[in-house]
């Protein structure tokens, strides 16, 4: 059982770490940070394309903690469309609210 | 919309009608010899190039069941980018004969190689 | 062929997308409800809802019902068939092969002998010298359940996801194999007529004209899940390359096959034959016991998945043990063989080689044998959104064209229109009718399941002629109502299946999630309110877009061919 909680915990974190991957990639294309903030398009492009790769990068490492190297493959490939869907509707519907998943560093102005 | 595409629409609703210089007829009997040629002949084509693949794998001493498995796993991509390329390809001709006879071939390839290995 | 690359690579696109679209469209939604196919069995047959078991004991409870099994009377009619002769009685025909399968799923097993029989084959080539008997098991009692009753989900969604359940001989399974196939082509093609891949990854934009969002749900769905795709496509193509689109070995390569296939049997040294002696069989609860201890030792611990035995009875007689892949993605078996009449360990599976692991791994992971919940509902996932690509391609179809149709008098469109509705809403009225007249039948007909199936494909053909009735207005260039109309009858069947679900059986959602929880049960109900919760929304978009559009004045615009 306790085996099974840790499991879920670092899937559920694999998830976390893929949404913030996918805001954060989402954010450094200009159409989608018009969408969030307004203006021109992000100062910030290259910031936000490394922290959204590491994040996904972070994410696949969570799935090799909740399973073996083979199982985690096929997982961390199929939370990338899932959380890209999350993101692609949040960005059609709600898009300001991934205000809240920006850290300023990544969309202050300089 | 650019100017070189713009006979395509009326062949893409599935009319392909008065091109100047072409009966409508020849440009339809064209377009189905492709679509024959990719579906059945690129897939005759792969099917003797998983038997050919095969033949020759073993013969160079992998196992019979890897080789058969690395052929069941190329035999579809090969089928897939021929598939593509006897559409890509501007003269219908060329693709009818490389089909046609590179099948002829590999068949022939893969029955000479059982048999040099059967003795 | 067309005036340049990209435009041929479009023309391969819409058109081979277009036909064979409606077979990947069922491939894709059955596929997607395979992957939950034994709690759909749960669901549909009331008798079998409680947990899953492991493999029961051979010589205690699995023994007694062998003895009392006997060949399948449809069995023996096909057989009579196919030999000269009158077959013997059943109880004559001596058992010699049998079989007991099971998964971490599964509270029933499958089990199943072969039958010897004197006749000689009318047909030389017939090496089918045997009658087949069958059951499922329930481990609780030892006894076979009744007859009749159809696994909607094992035994109808998950095969109509491969063949189609057609048995005109392999049409089924080369249309499926053809369209898996131009999955394939049209990713590849999609990808090559798509010019913003990475800019519109993200992008959805229902305000833009229909045709617009319609390509944004088309595009982003295809991009986003292109590895589950593709692979999906691929690894269906591959599971049966080497039986059924590539049987090199069985029809071209056949010596060699025969040469190779010699040398390994007498290096594995499991006998071919009967030795024609009488001999009891050991206790095979013995061998599943040390079977599984091996798989420890060797740090693969597991439960028994698949028994066999061969040759029964006799002195060469053979026990095989294989593992219930659950806890990897590949599904090796790694058998261990004994020797029936002793209990010996003839041979243990070696590990498989770089090339079989590559593509076992291949195979296993559209295969699903392994236990990993979270996993399963990323495929749904995966799935879901195959279909949504799909249909949204259908769409987008008739979107480009319908005005321009309407203008010339074609009636393309409406045709495409009628069939996509058939492929989608169609399609689901049909499973969900399923289920629904799997909760109105009585328990006791006789032939329940084919009734079951009767509903299914009556179901489905009334949605086409609705479609097809209903398709008017798209020769007008406006929006087929039988979408909204079938999306309201989809509605309605998804909550009237649980609701019988509930008053037939007691197996009400209070039960099922609070009381006793039982997932699978809960789980199909959940899904079938949000379905019909879906259907609902749909339908009420689908009006207000038809409202919208009889305020717009048709106009015919220039198209934006092949912007993706």
């Amino acid at each position: 059982m306790v085996l099974i909680m840790d499991k879920m915990i670092w899937l559920a974190l694999a998830l976390c770490a893929a949404v913030f991957g996918m805001v954060w990639l989402s954010l450094s294309l200009n159409n989608h940070w018009k969408q969030v903030f307004a203006g021109q398009g992000t100062p910030h492009q290259r910031r936000l394309r490394t922290f959204g790769w590491g994040a996904l990068l972070c994410s696949a490492l969570f799935c090799v903690l909740a399973d073996n190297l083979s199982m985690a493959a096929l997982v961390w490939i199929m939370l990338l469309p899932l959380s890209a869907v999350l993101v692609s509707s949040t960005l059609t519907w709600r898009p300001h609210w991934l205000k809240i998943l920006c850290p300023p560093f990544m969309h202050a102005r300089p | 919309m650019n100017p070189v595409s713009k006979p395509i629409p009326s062949s893409m609703s599935g009319k392909p009608e008065q091109r100047s210089g072409r009966s409508t007829a020849g440009a339809i009997a064209a377009v189905l010899l492709r679509v024959v040629l990719a579906v059945l002949g690129c897939y005759v084509f792969s099917w003797f190039f998983a038997a050919a693949g095969l033949a020759a794998l073993c013969l160079a001493g992998v196992d019979f069941h890897d080789a058969e498995k690395t052929m069941m796993m190329l035999a579809p991509l090969v089928y897939l980018g021929m598939f593509l390329w006897a559409f890509a390809d501007r003269s219908l001709a060329r693709v009818c004969i490389l089909i046609v006879v590179g099948s002829i071939i590999l068949a022939w390839v893969a029955r000479a190689l059982e048999n040099l290995q059967l003795g | 062929m067309l005036a340049n690359f990209r435009l041929t690579m479009t023309w391969i696109h819409t058109w081979f997308g277009l036909v064979l679209g409606y077979v990947l469209m069922a491939c894709f939604f059955f596929g997607s409800l395979a992957v939950f196919d034994r709690e759909i069995d749960r669901w549909a047959i009331p008798d079998t809802r409680f947990a899953p078991q492991p493999m029961p004991s051979y010589d205690n409870m699995m023994r007694f019902m062998f003895e009392d099994m006997l060949p399948h009377p449809s069995d023996m009619a096909a057989t009579a068939n196919r030999v000269k002769g009158a077959l013997p009685a059943p109880e004559a025909m001596p058992m010699q092969t049998l079989y007991a399968f099971t998964t971490h799923r599964d509270p029933v097993l499958r089990v199943g002998a072969e039958f010897g029989i004197p006749n000689e084959p009318l047909n030389g080539s017939d090496e089918h010298e045997h009658v087949h008997g069958w059951g499922t098991l329930d481990p609780r009692s030892g006894k076979l359940l009744a007859e009749g009753s159809l696994r909607i989900g094992s035994e109808w969604f998950y095969p109509l996801h491969y063949n189609l359940n057609l048995h005109w001989g392999l049409v089924g399974y080369f249309l499926v194999g053809l369209a898996g196939f131009i999955m394939m082509v049209a990713l590849v093609t999609g990808v090559i007529m798509h010019r913003k891949i990475f800019r519109e990854f993200f992008t959805f934009r229902p305000a833009k004209k229909t045709q617009r969002s319609t390509l944004d749900l088309h595009n982003m769905t295809g991009v986003i899940a292109l590895p589950f795709h593709f692979f999906f496509a691929f690894t269906g193509v591959l599971i049966f390359a080497a039986s059924i689109f590539y049987p090199v070995s069985g029809f071209y390569l056949t010596k060699l096959h025969d040469h190779h296939e010699a040398i390994e049997s007498q290096r594995t040294g499991l006998p071919l034959k009967p030795a024609g002696i009488a001999a009891p069989l050991a206790s095979v609860d013995a061998m599943m016991e040390e079977a599984k201890r091996i798989w420890a030792a060797r740090d693969m611990a597991g439960e028994v998945g698949y028994l066999r035995v061969e040759h029964l009875g006799d002195r060469n007689s053979y026990v095989s043990i294989y593992r219930a892949g659950s806890d990897r993605v590949i599904y090796e078996g790694t058998g261990i063989h004994f020797n029936g009449s002793t209990g010996a360990v003839i041979l243990e599976d070696p590990p498989a080689s770089t090339v079989g692991n590559i593509s076992s791994y291949l195979m296993s992971l559209h295969l699903q044998h392994f236990e990993h919940w979270p996993l399963r509902w990323l495929y749904v996932l995966g799935g879901l959104l195959g279909c949504v690509c799909i249909a949204t391609g259908f769409i987008f179809f008739v979107e480009k064209r319908k005005r321009r149709h309407a203008e010339y008098n074609n009636y393309g469109c409406r045709v495409v229109d009628a069939l996509a509705v058939t492929a989608v809403t169609g399609m689901v009225i049909a499973a969900v009718a399923m289920l629904v007249a799997n909760r109105l039948l009585p328990v006791d007909i006789a032939d329940k399941g084919q009734w079951e199936v009767r509903v299914f494909w009556g179901a489905w053909g009334l949605a086409l002629v609705h479609a097809a009735l209903r398709s008017g207005p798209v020769a007008n260039a406006r929006i087929n109502p039988a979408w909204k109309e079938q999306c309201l009858v989809l509605a309605a069947l998804a909550v009237a299946a649980p609701v019988l679900n509930g008053w037939t059986t007691g197996d009400h959602l209070i039960q099922t999630l609070f009381v006793e929880p039982f997932w699978p049960v809960a789980g199909l109900d959940l899904c079938l309110l949000g379905c019909a919760a879906v259907s609902l929304w749909a339908a009420r978009k689908l009006s207000l877009a038809d409202q919208s559009e009889l305020r717009v004045k048709p106009t015919l615009e220039g198209v934006d061919y092949g912007r993706g």
